[in-house]
């Protein structure tokens, strides 16, 4: 089964690490316990709380494989209610759009009736006036374009294109190539990355300094005492940083073990890395008529005369002025619908995003109290309750999320 | 495709979309909704208070202190969010019990919690932007290469 194949060589990391850095404080004799179990043990830096006394979160606490009850009901059924609703007014609008809206450049203000009415020879212009045909016409002039524009350029474009596939091609494995550096040099890539955190700082705080010395007109603007304050407050600031590290060590090597169980769990559950943007693709696939029923519905209304005219008849509007003589009034109901249906798209994207750090908080856990289960109930029940297990879980919703982002992006 | 079968993991596999099925879009999806919700309301505070930074040009000093203080309650209440997710992941339990859970278990070990997690993203940020350069440089010099053997090569024909 799946648990064996990880475990031996997670044994392998854990006398490793055993050998190398006892930092941590131990609770307890640790020699009689599983290994398995030995690495959410030692990440424990809070001493253990004598069981019984707590809210639950220790003892016995662990992933739920039961029956689970259908839970906050109100706000599912609150959450679909509002896109049936916006679904519904989109096409509703979809269906009482103003054709009239696409002409408004052309509109013709008639100041004797106090309106504002598209001439008839303009509709007929490109066939009827159908919007759609109008944009027909423009995108196939614009596939034309393209397709000439590629034939003319030829193999400088086919070289891109190229070097673009092969750029996608390769950022998977560049993608598991950094999976791999975070499961086997964890330690080394956290101690690199720490000065970073200290010198980049520095070396900017250095760079503005020494640059604003040089330049006159800084040094004239800019009083000396208050460079140098400043100056001295970044690297205070940066001493602070050095010494907060200093004081938690033993907070980064928890750090150091979270990345690499996150790292071990998220190699062994690859498939997130393959379902979390299809869910982003059914967000996208949810979104796109709600947005395309949003244009459509702007386009339910009239066209009035710019209400600023109407203050000022002698003001002049129209070609070559500031002032169009004509606007747009959306009917009543659009800006309320526009701001459900904004709120519902925010509403549904919040949502994907949930479900996708609940979907890798599920699937870790599944692994991690399925990696556990054949230790001693003791050494399980103790480690299972503590800030290892969350900070895996965060780390990995994080560390997923930084994976999947760069394979997508490169 | 070849790592996944060769770690060999059929079995999480389909108990992942058991319960990515069953869980995330079945039972618990009221508590996504209601999560989402807070995320949703955090997201929009943040905007307006943007929007009217904005639009006020040079905020006074009163007015920097508040929307300081107003951004890291947003941030308390997101960090919280997440972690309620989890709870709420591993125990199927609601929205409030799994906020209160958090909430204790943030009481215990505020700072390592919030250490741990700051580290490990900033660790992951610099190494991803690290390796993300390297792989750039190479992609750019290799595709400069092509270009200009293609383009030697078109010189030739024509």
């Amino acid at each position: 089964m799946a648990v064996e194949g990880g475990s031996s060589e997670y044994e392998g990391n854990a006398d490793a690490d055993e050998m190398k850095e006892p930092l941590l404080q131990k609770t307890g004799a640790s020699n009689g316990r599983d290994r398995r179990n030995k690495e959410g043990e030692r990440a424990i830096n809070v001493p253990a709380a004598p069981p019984g006394d707590d809210d639950g979160a220790s003892a016995g606490f662990g992933y739920n494989y039961g029956l689970r009850p259908y839970q906050d009901i109100a706000f599912s059924v609150i959450f679909v209610l509002m896109l049936l609703a916006s679904i519904g007014f989109g096409i509703y609008g979809v269906v009482n759009s103003n054709p009239d809206y696409e002409w408004i450049e052309s509109a013709h203000y008639e100041p004797d009736k106090g309106a504002c009415s598209v001439p008839e020879h303009v509709q007929e212009q490109f066939g009827g006036g159908a919007w759609n045909q109008f944009w027909l016409h423009k995108n196939k002039k614009l596939l034309l374009n393209s397709i000439v524009a590629q034939k003319v350029s030829g193999s400088a474009e086919t070289a891109v294109s190229l070097v673009i596939a092969i750029t996608v091609v390769l950022s998977a494995p560049f993608a598991l190539c950094m999976l791999w550096l975070l499961r086997k040099k964890t330690k080394e890539l956290v101690y690199a990355s720490l000065p970073v955190f200290i010198l980049l700082p520095v070396a900017l705080n250095v760079t503005w300094f020494v640059g604003c010395q040089r330049d006159v007109e800084c040094r004239r603007n800019f009083d000396f005492s208050a460079q140098l304050s400043l100056f001295l407050f970044v690297l205070l600031v940066c001493g602070l940083m050095i010494y907060v590290i200093y004081s938690n060590w033993d907070r980064i090597q928890l750090t150091i073990r979270v990345v690499q169980t996150a790292a071990e769990a998220l190699y062994q559950n690859l498939t997130l890395l393959f379902v979390l943007p299809l869910l982003s693709f059914a967000l996208i696939g949810l979104c796109t008529p709600l947005a395309t029923f949003m244009v459509y519905a702007y386009t339910n209304g009239k066209l009035v005369p710019n209400p600023d005219i109407l203050n000022h008849p002698q003001m002049p509007c129209g070609r070559g002025t500031d002032h169009p003589c004509c606007v747009w009034e959306p009917a009543g109901w659009v800006v309320p619908y526009l701001y459900l249906s904004g709120f519902a798209i925010l509403w549904a994207a919040m949502i994907t995003a949930q479900v996708q750090v609940f979907t890798i908080s599920g699937t870790v856990a599944q692994w991690y109290f399925g990696r556990g289960q054949f230790a001693t109930g003791v050494a399980i029940l103790r480690s299972l309750g503590y800030p290892p297990f969350k900070h895996c879980k965060s780390t990995v919703a994080i560390l997923c999320n930084i994976c999947v982002d760069d394979a997508i992006s490169l | 495709m070849i790592l996944i079968c060769k770690s060999g993991y059929s079995s999480l596999i389909s108990a992942f979309f058991l319960l990515f099925g069953r869980h995330a879009l079945g039972p618990s999806f009221g508590t996504m909704c209601l999560a989402g919700l807070v995320v949703a309301f955090v997201r929009l505070v943040r905007s307006l208070m943007n929007k009217a930074n904005a639009e006020q040009g040079q905020p006074g000093a009163l007015t920097i202190f508040l929307q300081a203080c107003l951004e890291s309650i947003l941030q308390a209440v997101e960090f919280l969010t997440k972690f309620t997710t989890n709870f709420a992941a591993i125990t199927g339990e609601s929205f409030c019990a799994s906020a209160i859970m958090t909430w204790n278990l943030l009481k215990r070990n505020l700072l390592s919690t919030v250490l741990v997690e700051v580290i490990s993203d900033k660790v992951l940020a610099v190494v991803m932007v690290a390796l993300t350069l390297v792989y750039g440089i190479i992609v750019i010099s290799f595709s400069l290469k092509l270009l200009t053997t293609s383009f030697i090569l078109t010189q030739f024909y024509a």
